[in-house]
């Protein structure tokens, strides 16, 4: 064979470390898995396993940021184009958080509101889109 | 000038060609003037292209809005330096510097080679001028950046502010020095595959190449870490974000390929392995570039969907297709000469090291393309986030770590019983007093406390490691204990200077346990005159300042830290505005010390009520992360040029090689 003969006791270990490396990696998995979903999908029909836990993702509605003096966060209304869903995030925001700015928010649903507990704003290092829509024409 | 620039992209698409026709058909035929064809193109390419990134600076400094990339990514007011380093700030230029380094590199190993590898030589050139112009394809077909406008703008648009630091300008040239050395090991290993030299002349030949790729792509690593940390003002230096995770995982496949080459040269096993982890190293680096600049992954660094994507993915797809049929076409070359038969030896923890690093590069690339996957085959996108990729690589770190104390001190072969216990003593000691020591001190966790006893064990071993080596070398040429500890280096620079890297892992790892699981934050708003406390530290709360010119406003407060009643220094975190990108930018400012960073940033400012919202964070030892780069760096450095010995084992190998040709 091409492969290095290997003693019985070492492939004993390598098989076991694998099978460790499954079962890690496995459960880990299951414990971290969240759902992805653009807003329209979360609000037509949100999967109901995973314990409500999701990831949306959409545009920051443009004037709909609401700030609060001396509480952290925000509230806004987050669009896909076809639906709009209102948010609530109560943790310090990230720069790149700003009206048409393209966001994710994971979190979970509480009386009509999505309660989000990280919210990501996507880096603004690249316009490229942007650029194409301002030089257009 | 920007025609000119086009021109020279289209001239180089050609002489590429050439140089990868000429060599293909120069390596079969065995003709010279065919092979020196082909090197001569590849050498010109270089040239042309040294003539095109020229041109795009030239446009660049001369403020040439009507060319769209230098409309995107500068303007009128930017510093020069950033003008510069502009040429890199988006997608075509990443990629004009991304082949402009490969073709410089190519360059590099035909002129070391004019008189070596003779055999070797028109496959490496073949394949790296196929990969060469498979990104002049893209400059040329897809993302030319010397596209221009019909019209020209008056002004640019600006590179972002955040980008706007030394550090990002040199960070991506340091990544794709990294991702772009990969490939010329790769090329090597493609070669004697394909000309059937599959000695271990191009292990060794590569051997500088690879360990210059592997440094480069860990300062990449490193500069982007610190970078978020001092930029982004969200505490942390890494998010296991696709992008980081692209950077981080050819780094892991090319740190398991340094450890397993030791493996072929020393015991001629695992040949396969390592052409394995070479061709997956390389695709790694190029799925890297994918994921940066494809937009498939979303990440938050959010590249504009290019139409590079599915180009890149189906030059991946051949990459592998390629490699894949020639190792499996080589593989009766391939067979081992020795065997693996102590579980108790140097050659099995080096087998684990190899398992463990796979592991771990396979646990993120699944966690990065899961998304994608998920939604392929059951059409919803599942993503997994920092808690997975913690919950699996922190045990596997763990294990690693644990092995790097353990390999130094057993033998080749097989180690005896006995001079495992006399080696294992005094730092299993040392790593106990540390044990003991962190719970008189009251730290209860588990996690931290295994991590930490394990670096104090791995501290001990390599210690014990010098000293043992110099105090050997003392005895027997009668040298005083600092010079032998010195000639014990410099004779053995590779196995030295690898340990002296062993020592910055284990500063790094010290440097991220402690910042994980020790790390506390504070939120208080305050107002003029009051304090707030974060860990040892009192925060008052003094005076502000407004600073308004043409490009931002700038809000800055100044911040007094006390430790008791000692003023121990004066911090101004802020917010700036940025006029051209309508966003605003918190400034972080942090009081650093070797035990701990206290790191202050304004989160809000209400000029009504003068109520000031900070929050601070206290990272314990954040900054040995940074000294243990500075460490591996010097570690890379005694390792990389060869000694004595090292230089005779490669002569011998090419000699025993030529003479096969001959």
């Amino acid at each position: 064979m091409a492969f290095p003969r290997i003693s019985p006791k070492i492939a004993i270990s390598v098989l076991l470390l694998l099978t460790a490396f499954g079962v890690l990696v496995g459960l880990s998995f299951r414990g971290s898995m969240v759902y992805y979903l653009t807003v329209s999908e979360f609000l037509s029909k949100p999967p109901s396993d995973l314990d409500g836990h999701f990831r949306v993702n959409g545009k920051v509605v443009a004037g709909t940021i609401v700030k609060e003096s001396g509480v952290l966060g925000a509230h806004f209304q987050m669009t896909d184009g076809k639906s709009t869903l209102p948010v609530v995030f109560r943790r310090e925001l990230p720069d790149t958080f700003v009206d048409s700015a393209e966001v994710v928010v994971e979190g979970r649903m509480k009386s009509g509101v999505f309660e989000a507990q990280t919210l990501f704003a996507k880096c603004p290092s690249k316009y490229e889109s942007a650029q194409k829509a301002g030089y257009g024409g | 000038m920007a025609q000119f620039g086009s021109f020279s992209l289209i001239v180089a698409l050609a002489a590429g060609a050439w140089a990868l026709v000429a060599s293909a058909l120069g390596a079969l035929t065995r003709s010279r003037s065919l092979i020196e064809s082909g090197e001569r193109s590849s050498l010109a390419v270089t040239s042309i292209l040294a003539i095109a990134s020229c041109c795009l600076s030239y446009l660049f400094l001369h403020d040439r809005f009507d060319v769209e990339y230098v409309a995107s990514y500068s303007s009128r007011a930017m510093p020069t330096l950033y003008k510069i380093t502009a040429f890199w700030g988006g997608h075509a230029g990443s990629l004009l510097l991304w082949v402009l380094v490969l073709s410089a590199f190519s360059a590099l190993v035909i002129l070391q080679n004019r008189h070596h590898n003779r055999t070797l030589m028109p496959f490496v050139v073949a394949t790296l001028s196929g990969i060469t112009l498979f990104f002049l394809v893209l400059l040329n077909y897809t993302s030319n950046p010397f596209a221009q406008l019909a019209f020209a703008p008056p002004d640019g648009k600006g590179l972002n502010p955040q980008l706007q630091t030394p550090l990002m300008a040199i960070h991506p040239p340091c990544l794709y020095l990294g991702y772009v050395g990969v490939s010329v090991p790769y090329a090597f290993g493609m070669a004697a595959l394909l000309s059937g030299r599959v000695g271990d002349v191009w292990i060794r030949t590569t051997r500088r190449w690879t360990l210059f790729a592997w440094l480069f792509l860990g300062i990449g690593l490193l500069l982007g870490g610190y970078w978020a940390y001092i930029e982004l003002g969200w505490g942390g230096y890494w998010a296991w974000d696709p992008v980081e995770n692209a950077a981080l995982m050819p780094w892991l496949t090319a740190t398991a390929f340094l450890h397993s080459v030791m493996i072929q040269e020393k015991k001629r096993m695992l040949k396969i392995w390592n052409m394995v982890l070479i061709i997956l190293t390389f695709c790694l680096s190029i799925f890297g570039t994918f994921v940066t600049r494809s937009g498939v992954i979303s990440s938050v660094h959010a590249f504009a969907k290019s139409g590079v994507g599915p180009v890149l993915a189906v030059f991946l797809g051949s990459v592998i297709a390629f490699s894949v049929t020639i190792l499996t076409w080589r593989l009766p070359m391939l067979r081992s000469d020795g065997r693996l038969d102590s579980f108790v030896s140097r050659e099995s923890s080096f087998l684990f090291n190899n398992l463990l690093l796979v592991g771990i590069c396979f646990a993120v690339f699944w966690g990065t393309i899961f998304p994608v996957v998920s939604e392929a085959i059951r059409n919803v996108k599942i993503t997994v986030g920092p808690p997975f990729f913690n919950a699996v690589n922190f045990p596997l770190s763990l294990a690693l770590l644990a092995l790097t104390g353990i390999c130094p001190l057993i033998a080749w072969r097989r180690a005896s019983a006995h001079r495992l216990m006399r080696a294992f003593l005094y730092p299993a000691s040392g790593a106990m007093a540390m044990f003991l020591l962190l719970l008189v001190f009251g730290m209860r966790d588990l996690s931290p406390l295994i991590a930490f006893t394990l670096c104090a064990f791995v501290f001990g071993t390599l210690v014990y490691e010098f000293y043992r080596g110099s105090r050997a070398r003392q005895r027997s040429t009668g040298e005083p204990f600092a010079s032998a500890f010195v000639n014990l280096v410099n004779k053995n620079r590779r196995r030295y200077g690898g340990y002296t890297v062993h020592l910055g892992v284990i500063l790094i790892f010290t440097g991220i346990v402690g910042s994980s699981f020790f790390r506390q934050e504070v939120t208080a708003s305050l107002r003029r005159g009051e304090s707030m406390i974060a860990g040892r530290y009192t925060v008052r709360f003094d005076d502000t300042h407004s600073a308004s010119n043409a490009h931002a406003d700038e809000f800055t407060t100044v911040m007094t830290v006390l430790q008791g009643d000692r003023r121990l220094g004066t911090l101004r975190p802020g917010r700036n505005f940025y006029k051209a990108f309508n966003q605003p930018s918190t400034e972080v400012d942090i009081y650093s010390t070797l035990r701990e960073d206290l790191y202050l940033i304004l989160i809000d400012f209400d000029p009504q009520t003068g109520l000031a919202t900070f929050k601070a964070y206290v990272n314990p030892l954040v900054n040995w992360i940074w000294i243990g780069w500075v460490v591996i760096f010097i570690g890379t450095h005694i390792a990389v040029f060869p000694d004595r010995r090292e230089r005779a084992l490669l002569a011998r190998a090419r000699l025993v090689e030529e003479r096969g040709v001959a």
